[in-house]
């Protein structure tokens, strides 16, 4: 495959290269690894073995080391963080992290999590160059390799885009050609879908089978959504409470082997494709995978329809006129109108770069805009805030909006320094299970945790109107319930207006008395099937 | 301008405004920077955005016109009346302004035109260079080693993201109904926390690719040094003449 | 920077080595400072404006010349290496020249001057001493450099030397102000959550407490499935 391998297998005599063949596996032997010197194990004497030539995806509730699992696979860790205080990693019988990152590559290669921080260059072009730039290839064979990565991804039309302008989809896109060119043996994805919408997600994981089937490397992938992979993976492979990796679960191939499956994922707190979150949600009632208090959810679901005549007194909590919304020279909304009204429960859908962040930026005033934005009928001005107080905020990354020093400033920030508050946050943090961690700073907390405390931060505040981009990105089925819950709980008792964005119909339709959807410049509601 | 090797342009420039330091001249200044100027609209700098760069530029200039102007040193007004070094900055002999106001005058304009001289070429190579392309010279003509040229460009790459963090910071502690100034220390936080994961999540990222500081990489276009970058080199040692008349 | 840095950096020991990650947090901070710069200097705009006719219009820009500064010692007081406080000004610099920086092309001597103030500064404390003191007497070297070398550069010569010593006097309050106090404070708050444990700042902090208490416990006891 490369010619690294090629120069290697042909120099040793042929009794060792077999005996190289019964390494090829990504093996953890009592592996334990740990952020800080004086800190707990993240991950703790764990042992497991990934078949090569396969694709695999490993699936376990969140706050596991998933992720750092995948970045001590990649030779990342502990080379960037941590330290490994027993046992090792082997990939193919090699040390991935005593490799320099120039051999390294060409045995682990990773799609991450976020795109937004992954390419150092300026165009697709430049960046994908850089990759084959690192191994000192010369230019012909840049131009060459470039062009058949660039086809193979569909990324023909952006070519000589700028990188910060392509939406998720399409920088996951570009991450995939950077892989297809430094052509990894392992290719390590740490959730990669977790941002795109379902068609760009449906792309990425076609090419990447398609490209498997052909020249069959390995793939191990982190997902909480095991949908995304019926009919690309061949393992489910689960990280379980004790530490260890279970045995390989091989994908459904047939239909008589889904419910089995399906029991499976159940057990195992993941979400079962097709199944309602409601129903979800009553099978895992009273489990310890919620990460509540008291382990039940309040059971808040949209409100019943009130009549239109309550709705019409007074001017709505948030309301759009003549709404058009441009980036980068291109229309993403059209003269668009809707109304929110107070108490009610609204769900944003669209693609991946059709513009639903770039209107929550605008109400918040980062963004210009024509026509008119108004809050309970008073007009915002366009690329200014709105006066504090009036706007809460759950951003896509919790980290976006900690404004506390600790866990428990950030649940009292911005109120009054009494006892009361004092009393009312020890109950908001003990129901979300972060009372004992009130002294830390928020970013220390594990990411479901961070999720958990900025959504919980917004009950004391009093703001009539909730913007939430992507709550429950990736997050477990657990969390994502725990969630869902918090949040209308948050907006039924303080008769607040919530407008969510989310990539997950199914969440939209079950959580929102109202759906929109922004689909070619056009702001509408949404029919639930599509 | 945009065909010119990035380093040698930069050097270039360079050179003319350490040569525009030391000479002093007003009226020199302010030609190169209409030079500048000039170069700038011919290579498609849209001419909204170089008023616009412009406008702080007459700000501070004329601060410092009012600033010479008004406070003069003692010596700077003889060196300035001294009647051969008069002419060269005063064409004008205008009969109207006392001797000592005259100099007054050419002392506020040497400061204030020196503002103009040096952001001429500045401007020029900012808004006339593709940063890509510079970096890649800078490692072929400079040999500066990949680790910091490279990691300059993964940072750069974060401008508007930490403009839109900026921003968002500052919306978020207004969500809670707290007011913030912009060199607050609630906000610097964090943004600083930002900088630091994105520092760490960028190392990775480029290492994961095969990114090395040190080691010996290849470049796709080659940026080279043409006739031109020398008559480029020559025509900003021009203002050196000015040593010698 | 080039030579200098690269041979160092080969040669050097671990501890004194650049790793990817500290250049470009170096940068970033390069970054985040000349926008906040930006952000400061509207103010330092109108505020000179208004004192442009009685001739003191630099001083609207003196008060907040410590803003420069603010990279570099907070990326030698986090990373606490010599040549830190003078890689970060160099890398600030370009940034700003690729920002289109009014100052111009020198704005990189610039940088170079004023690292070398902030690294003598921390110097003269052997590289051992990470405080206000060194941060202050770096803050305050590196505007003395720059002073300097704006005396000739901008031709400060020329102004009386009244106006010259109070202008000193206000960028010297400004360097400490920002450069040290303001930036201990903000590296200190960022030790105290965590995202420094990999820096020599960060690796000081001692843990917070967790306390004893929790809540799972029993829930995880009742459920069974």
């Amino acid at each position: 495959m490369t010619t690294l391998r090629m120069v290697r297998s042909a120099s040793l005599p042929p009794q060792l290269k077999f005996k190289r063949q019964q390494h090829m596996s990504l093996c953890f032997s009592h592996l334990s690894f740990r952020y800080f010197a004086d800190g707990p194990d993240v991950i703790h004497q764990l042992s497991g073995e990934i078949p090569d030539g396969r694709i695999t995806v490993l699936a376990g509730p969140s706050g596991q080391g998933k992720s750092t699992l995948l970045y001590l696979a990649a030779g990342l860790y502990p080379d960037a963080a941590g330290q490994i205080s027993s046992g090792q990693v082997r990939v193919d019988g090699q040390d991935p992290a005593a490799l320099s990152p120039g051999a390294r590559c060409r045995l682990t290669g990773l799609l991450f999590q976020n795109p937004d921080l992954q390419f150092c260059l300026d165009t697709v072009e430049n960046e994908l160059a850089f990759c084959l730039e690192n191994l000192a290839q010369p230019p012909a064979a840049i131009s060459a390799a470039l062009e058949e990565a660039i086809d193979f991804s569909g990324l023909s039309a952006l070519r000589r885009r700028q990188l910060v302008s392509l939406s998720g989809g399409e920088k996951q896109r570009v991450a995939l050609a950077c892989v297809r060119l430094l052509q990894p043996r392992w290719l390590l994805l740490d959730e990669p879908l977790a941002n795109l919408d379902p068609a760009s997600g449906r792309f990425l994981l076609q090419r990447l089978q398609s490209w498997q089937q052909e020249a069959r490397f390995s793939v191990l992938a982190v997902d909480h959504r095991i949908e995304n992979w019926l009919g690309i993976a061949d393992d489910l492979r689960l990280l379980q409470p004790d530490g260890s990796i279970s045995a390989a679960w091989p994908f459904p191939r047939r239909r008589q082997d889904r419910p089995a499956f399906d029991q499976l994922l159940q057990q195992h707190g993941l979400i079962v494709p097709g199944r309602s979150y409601r129903e979800q949600a009553a099978r895992l009632q009273g489990s310890p995978f919620l990460p509540l208090a008291t382990g039940r959810l309040a059971g808040a679901g949209p409100a019943p329809a009130e009549p239109a005549t309550e709705q019409s007194d007074g001017p709505p909590a948030l309301a759009l006129q003549n709404l058009t919304l441009q980036a980068g020279g291109r229309y993403l909304l059209r003269e668009a109108d809707a109304s929110f009204q107070a108490g009610r429960v609204y769900a944003l859908l669209g693609q991946s770069g059709c513009g639903k962040s770039t209107l929550l930026r605008a109400i918040l005033g980062f963004s210009r805009y024509q026509g008119s934005i108004r809050l309970a009928g008073r007009r915002l001005r366009a690329g200014r805030p709105p006066a504090p107080g009036t706007l809460g905020l759950v951003t896509q990354s919790p980290q976006d909006q900690f404004v506390g020093g600790s866990v428990l400033e950030e649940v009292t920030a911005g109120q009054p320094d009494t006892e009361q508050t004092r009393r009312k946050a020890e109950s908001i943090l003990r129901q979300i299970r972060l009372w004992r961690f009130r002294d830390l700073s928020p970013y220390q907390l594990s990411q479901g945790q961070q999720r958990r405390l900025g959504v919980a931060s917004l009950l004391l505040s009093s703001c009539p109107v909730l913007l939430c981009d992507e709550p429950t990105y990736a997050q477990d089925l657990a969390a994502t319930l725990a969630l869902m819950d918090q949040l209308l709980t948050v907006c039924r008792e303080g008769g607040r207006l919530l407008l969510f964005t989310t990539h997950d119909r199914q969440l939209a339709f079950e959580y929102a008395d109202e759906v929109w959807e922004i689909q070619g410049e056009a702001l509408k509601r949404a029919a639930a099937e599509s | 301008m945009r065909q010119l090797n990035p380093s040698l342009k930069a050097l270039s420039l360079l050179l003319l405004t350490l040569l525009l330091a030391a000479l002093r001249q007003p009226w020199l200044n302010l030609s190169v920077f209409a030079l500048c100027g000039l170069l700038m609209l011919l290579s498609g700098v849209r001419p909204r955005a170089l008023l616009l760069t412009v406008l702080p530029l007459l700000i501070l200039g004329a601060g410092l016109f009012f600033s010479g102007y008004r406070f003069a040193a003692d010596s700077a007004l003889r060196q300035v009346a001294a009647p051969g070094a008069a002419s060269p900055v005063l064409p004008f002999k205008n009969s109207l302004l006392s001797q000592a106001d005259a100099s007054r005058v050419s002392n506020g304009l040497v400061l204030a035109s020196r503002v103009f001289g040096f952001a001429g070429p500045g401007l020029l190579l900012a808004l006339t260079t593709d940063r890509v392309r510079l970096v890649r010279s800078l490692g072929q003509s400079l040999r500066l080693p990949p680790l910091f040229t490279y990691g300059l460009l993964a940072a750069w790459g974060m401008f508007s993201q930490m403009n839109l963090e900026y921003a968002r910071a500052r919306a978020a502690f207004r969500a809670r109904g707290i007011r913030v100034t912009p060199l607050s220390l609630r906000l610097l936080r964090p943004l600083l926390i930002k900088s630091v994961r994105w520092s760490e999540a960028l190392a990775i990222a480029m290492e994961s690719k095969g990114f090395e500081g040190h080691a010996r990489r290849s470049s796709w276009r080659t940026v080279p040094i043409r006739l031109s970058d020398w008559l480029f080199l020559g025509l900003c040692l021009l203002p050196a003449i000015g040593f010698f008349i | 920077m080039s030579g200098a840095d690269s041979t160092k950096s080969g040669a050097a020991t671990a501890r004194y080595a650049w790793k990817l990650r500290d250049v470009i947090l170096m940068a970033i901070l390069g970054l985040l400072f000349a926008i906040i710069y930006l952000a400061v200097f509207q103010g330092g705009l109108a505020l000179s404006a208004l004192l442009t006719p009685a001739g003191l219009a630099n001083y609207g820009f003196e008060i907040v010349y410590g803003v420069w500064f603010m990279a570099a010692t907070l990326a030698a007081y986090i990373s606490q290496k010599p040549g830190a406080a003078l890689l970060t000004e160099v890398l600030a610099a370009a940034i700003e020249l690729l920002m289109g920086n009014s100052g111009g092309l020198t704005v990189v001597l610039t940088g170079v001057i004023q690292g070398l103030g902030a690294e003598l500064g921390f110097a003269l404390f052997r590289y051992k001493k990470w405080n206000l003191a060194s941060m202050s007497l770096a803050s305050v070297f590196s505007a003395l450099f720059i002073f300097t070398y704006e005396l000739w550069y901008l031709s400060y010569y020329l102004l009386s030397p009244a106006v010259l010593a109070g202008q000193v006097a206000v960028r010297l309050v400004s360097a400490i102000l920002f450069s040290a106090v303001l930036c201990k404070l903000a590296g200190d708050a960022l030790a105290r959550t965590g995202v420094l444990k990999s820096y020599a700042l960060g690796a000081r902090q001692k843990g917070v407490r967790i306390y004893a208490e929790d809540e799972a416990q029993e829930v995880q006891k009742s459920w069974r499935r």
